[in-house]
């Protein structure tokens, strides 16, 4: 099945020969753009936010984006592209060779072309007779297999794990019975505090069972979209805080932006490069446990480029004058 | 591919996974289609880990533990794998994705 070609350098704006920094510069800057929150026409910047994430996702990461830049070169302009050899996604096939099934996603934050290629999902659990397993209680119950289960990813944004979200998803598979494809459209709550990772099971949206056996189950993998501000790990937020020199050594206090609004955070003086100032209850809901994470701020101490000729003076009557000596074992 | 226009958003079934649902193990072996003493077995070689409730005394599922299951059933029905294979099978797999995890986030994405 052909599959539209998305063109990821230009949904982010970049060279073909961009720097991973130059890459990461782009997102972060048309994500502050976009970002569902600040733009106006909420609806098209979510669109639009969703595309870069998933640009995003595959030139983000060296590895995924070498084999984007593989899929490139066989490209040809506005055409659909039949993928090269080798490349079966995450097409199902069974032993004996014949592709067996199709399906798509819709509404799952990510495109045909990315489920295609970088998808993560794929199909487990058909039923087939057991074997190379030998204890006689292990029988499955007796009668017809249930439909196979199907696996997706989902992206989701910081914003619906602090509110939770409905999403609408589209499902189109072949019916295994008519050979059909078919179009299920359905909607998923998000609930509030969902983890990168976490497990929505969406009952009976699997595959059709043989013989009229139920259809399986489809589970869908959370994955939260990057953030143009925070980095998430668990329910705890982190914040790259750019500093000048002074302020790391002298104390300073500055605003930094949380998920609902701006804080003060006060920086002590003689805080280090890397160092993590935590700003308590302002990380994502935990869901299960309540309550919330916790926001980090990671100092990240920037030099200046250019020095003017005072300022110059200033370094070098600091060099003259300190006894610090960082290579000098305390 | 984006849903279709025609069809009124209000009238699709809506599903609302509760994610603190836990199942009893009479409610997995129906959900995951795995008889229940084959989830003792899994339990007793490490394969499966139910959520305890200290209050009931019993063992209960998750969302999570059913697709556990459901990867288990899968690995060993299709690709004949014995329970050693499979325990190792499924500590990579989350080895894989715990680290996965940490570099996406310590790319800073």
């Amino acid at each position: 099945m052909p599959v539209e070609f998305k063109d990821y350098y230009a949904t982010l704006g970049v060279a073909r020969d961009a720097s991973d920094e130059d890459i990461k510069k782009a997102f972060r800057k048309l994500a502050r753009q976009y970002h569902p929150d600040v733009a106006k026409d909420k609806k098209a910047a979510e669109e639009k936010f969703k595309e870069i994430n998933e640009a995003y996702e595959v030139l983000g990461d060296p590895q995924r984006r070498k084999k984007y830049d593989q899929l490139g070169a066989r490209w040809k302009e506005g055409a659909d592209f039949e993928p090269p050899p080798g490349w079966q996604g995450r097409a199902g096939r069974s032993p004996g060779g014949a592709q067996t099934y199709e399906f798509h996603f819709g509404g799952t934050g990510f495109s045909d072309f990315f489920e295609r290629f970088f998808g993560r999902g794929g199909r487990f659990g058909f039923p087939v007779a057991e074997d190379g397993f030998d204890a006689e209680q292990f029988r499955q119950p007796p009668g017809p297999a249930r439909g196979s289960d199907i696996e997706g990813d989902i992206l989701v944004t910081l914003d619906e794990v602090m509110n939770g979200s409905v999403r609408a998803i589209s499902l189109q598979r072949a019916n295994t019975s008519t050979g059909q494809t078919e179009t299920h459209n359905f909607k998923v709550r998000i609930p509030a505090g969902v983890q990168e990772g976490q497990t929505i099971r969406v009952p009976g949206k699997g595959e059709e069972g043989a013989s009229g056996a139920g259809p399986g189950d489809l589970y869908l993998r959370v994955r939260l979209a990057a953030h143009p501000e925070f980095r998430a790990r668990g329910a705890d937020l982190y914040y790259d805080l750019d500093l000048a020199p002074w302020e790391a050594v002298l104390a300073t206090t500055v605003s930094v932006p949380t998920l609902d609004g701006r804080v003060n955070v006060r920086i002590p003086s003689g805080t280090n490069n890397g160092q993590q100032l935590r700003v308590r209850g302002r990380g994502l809901p935990k869901g299960l446990q309540g309550g919330r994470g916790d926001l980090y701020v990671v100092v990240n101490v920037q030099l200046p480029h250019q020095l003017n000729d005072e300022e110059r003076t200033l370094w070098e009557k600091l060099s003259r004058v300190s006894r610090f000596n960082p290579r000098q074992p305390t | 591919m984006n849903l279709s226009n025609d069809v009124p958003l209000d009238t699709i079934q809506l599903f609302e996974p509760d994610p603190n649902a836990v199942y009893t193990i009479e409610a997995a072996e129906h959900l995951a289609r795995v008889p229940r003493r084959l989830i003792a077995v899994y339990y007793k070689h490490g394969l499966v880990s139910p959520v305890v409730d200290p209050d009931c005394g019993g063992f209960y599922f998750n969302d999570e533990g059913i697709r556990a299951l459901r990867r288990i059933e899968y690995l060993r029905t299709t690709s004949g794998l014995n329970l050693g294979g499979i325990k190792m099978i499924l500590d990579l797999m989350n080895e894989v994705e715990r680290l996965r995890t940490d570099l996406r986030f310590l790319r800073g994405y």
